[in-house]
């Protein structure tokens, strides 16, 4: 086993992958950009470097100072997160030659899952099904117009490096082909530093299903099951459960072979996550890899009781799964939202400020994975993720319950975030009946969203008009000299004169 | 004794508060006893006879009032209000600010948060219609369109592309579009 190792990454995966190594004995080295100095992240790890600017282009995203990082500190190997550069072939082909070991797929897997182009060539020749589309990178717009009459609209325009939603865009008439090009060509050039994008059809209203993998260094690979991702908005997953209310015992064993083959045959180790799209006849199409660890695999460690990053840990350090497909046993039910800092009333801005009060409730069965703190700040250089809050039930109902108990006890000041919509999302009936698919948000829930009347009752009146006459009052009781120029200034001077008061 | 008139979402609601000192409110002639806590900026803790209320509580930034100080977002219970509050004060110094006639119209286009300016779609000029994307911005790694919030014509445009901003700087100067029509 590994005695130190680096973690190319900050926020609360960062806080996640040191909490395990920290268990296993394993000593933790951060690189922090000058915004993480003091972050959760960077504070409780034994080691911690600094790598270089706020933007992730001269810091996270800089192999070369990652890995000065990693040979100052004497680890033994990097564990990449998710994002940055996690999927980049390049920067475990780094790793590699630097004789430190790489927490992860070894590079060639990482090439050609990685590009969405080759992992569909390696679907087909392994009878995983897929959906029509382009077989490598687009050249140009006259190119994206030929290739799209020809599979028919509506498309997909995909980052060939992509994940997360970024650098992805749905056209679906010729004439919004080439802004959506560029838009998802400059996102996928910001976000992934590669602008290469390709072409698909569009399968309108499918499931997103995926299936957590671990293949080790011996040949050996289980799958661990689904994860239901289908709650999304613009391809960014906002509340995922498993196990997915679609699945049965035939379809999850079919999916997870699949899953399986795509791995083995792509000469794939460690963690890994194979997505499919499911239509509504229950027909799964191949969608891409993510050649390292989800955002969302807590839900997985819930049902599975398997800790992923101890797992990515040992099959690394090139030990030999301790289990085999039938150890594996699903228990009750979990359901991860994620909490992010923007404003569901305006078109989902990206808030940023301060925290300036963070304060919330567990208890049992929820966990929460976090790297913030009250006094952090949310900036324009990373992404709005706050938390994620994990429920786990011994059923679907008691989970939802669980989630929807700790969304509306958790109160954040400072700035805007989605806990409303959330618990929104939560108590909507076709959430709860389980029917949603990908476009639900937006082709449903949203438009009913926005034109939901909200109906008072005498109490909410009495409790909405005391409370703005209790902060009028407060905000009138500010000397004029002391008058403020923007709202924060007044609220902490009404609160300064309430404590004396 | 002091009175408030409050609107709730644009409805009157049935009641006037009346805060009789200490601890003690009237709602509609029946008496509350009441309590509060600012827990942090804008986060309160209302108590009405021993139950609690948790609010959030800022001014409103879309509030239209001449009036400063009466015109608050409110949420509780999961779901957002807008509310206004006023005094006699209030409604005498509403009496004598003069009416605008651009009611509602919102002037300029403002950058919500920091970021780039990636595409500018309008020019100096040019009548937009409500929901028009008049520009996008890239923050946080994603682009994002900036619509107008009403029908408008462009006075001046004062970013240019690739230019990055602060937020709550003003990146397109507007006019009401009813004057194009004079």
């Amino acid at each position: 086993m590994f005695r130190k190792i680096l973690i190319a990454n900050r926020g609360e995966i960062a806080v996640r992958i040191i909490s395990t190594a920290k268990e296993m004995g394993i000593k933790t080295v951060a690189v922090y950009s000058d915004f993480d100095k003091y972050s959760l992240y960077a504070k409780i790890a034994d080691e911690a470097y600094h790598i270089g600017e706020p933007q992730a282009s001269k810091s996270y995203l800089d192999g070369e100072r990652i890995i000065t990082a990693a040979k100052k500190s004497g680890c033994d190997a990097i564990h990449p997160g998710y994002g940055f550069l996690s999927e980049r072939e390049f920067f475990a082909q780094m790793c590699a030659d630097n004789g430190i070991k790489f927490i992860g797929p070894p590079p060639a897997a990482i090439g050609s899952l990685g590009s969405k182009t080759h992992a569909k060539q390696i679907a087909v020749a392994n009878s995983v099904p897929v959906v029509p589309g382009t077989e490598s990178a687009i050249k140009d717009i006259d190119e994206a117009k030929s290739i799209s009459k020809k599979i028919g609209y509506p498309v997909m325009i995909k980052a060939s490096a992509g994940g997360g939603g970024k650098g992805m865009r749905v056209v679906r008439s010729e004439s919004d082909l080439e802004s959506a090009l560029r838009m998802a060509q400059n996102e996928a050039r910001s976000s992934f530093g590669d602008d290469s994008v390709f072409i698909e059809k569009y399968v309108d209203a499918p499931r997103h299903i995926e299936f957590q993998i671990l293949v080790d260094e011996h040949g050996n690979a289980v799958h661990l099951g689904e994860r239901e991702c289908s709650m999304q908005r613009r391809h960014q997953k906002i509340i995922e459960e498993t196990p997915s209310v679609i699945m049965d015992d035939d379809l999850r064993y079919r999916m997870g072979e699949a899953a399986k083959r795509m791995a083995l045959a792509s000469g794939y180790t460690n963690a890994g996550t194979c997505e499919f799209m499911v239509d509504k006849d229950k027909n799964f199409y191949f969608l891409e890899v993510n050649t390292r660890l989800q955002v969302e695999h807590p839900i997985t460690e819930m049902r599975t009781g398997i800790d992923l990053v101890e797992q990515q840990l040992r099959i690394a350090s090139g030990e030999k799964l301790s289990f085999t497909q039938d150890d594996v046993k699903f228990n009750g039910y979990a359901i991860e939202c994620r909490i992010c800092a923007e404003d569901p009333d305006n078109n989902f801005l990206p808030s940023t400020g301060k925290i300036r009060y963070l304060s919330r409730v567990l208890g049992n069965g929820m966990r929460e994975d976090t790297g913030i703190e009250q006094g952090n700040e949310i900036s324009i250089y990373y992404d709005s993720m706050i938390s994620k809050l994990i429920a786990y039930g011994h059923n679907r109902k008691s989970a939802i319950e669980k989630m929807k108990r700790v969304l509306k006890d958790y109160k954040i000041t400072g700035l805007k975030t989605n806990t409303n919509f959330l618990l929104e999302l939560l108590g909507a009936e076709e959430y709860i009946n389980g029917e949603y698919d990908t476009q639900y948000v937006e082709r449903t829930f949203l438009p009913r969203h926005l034109e939901k009347k909200v109906t008072i009752d005498n109490e909410s009146n009495l409790v909405l008009a005391l409370s703005a006459a209790i902060f009028k009052e407060a905000n009138d009781s500010v000397p004029e000299n002391e008058m403020k120029r923007n709202s924060k200034k007044t609220n902490w001077v009404s609160q300064r004169n309430n404590i004396f008061r | 004794m002091k009175k408030y008139f409050v609107n709730i979402d644009n409805v009157p609601a049935p009641c006037e508060i009346n805060l009789d000192g200490a601890n003690a409110l009237t709602c509609g002639g029946i008496n509350y006893e009441y309590e509060y806590h600012f827990i942090s900026d804008g986060l309160l803790l209302v108590r009405i006879n021993g139950k609690n209320y948790n609010v959030k509580i800022e001014e409103n930034p879309e509030g239209n009032s001449e009036v400063k100080n009466t015109e608050f977002k409110i949420d509780l219970h999961s779901g957002s209000h807008t509310v206004s509050c006023k005094n006699e004060l209030d409604l005498l110094m509403e009496k004598f600010s003069k009416n605008k006639s651009d009611k509602g119209f919102k002037k300029d286009l403002i950058s919500p948060m920091p970021g780039a300016v990636v595409k500018i779609n309008v020019k100096e000029g040019d009548i937009v219609k409500k929901g028009d994307v008049m520009l996008v911005l890239e923050a946080m790694k994603m682009e994002n369109e900036l619509k107008a919030a009403s029908d408008a014509i462009v006075d001046k445009i004062l970013v240019s592309e690739k230019k990055s901003v602060d937020k709550n700087d003003i990146l397109i100067k507007l006019l009401p579009a009813e004057i194009q029509e004079v």
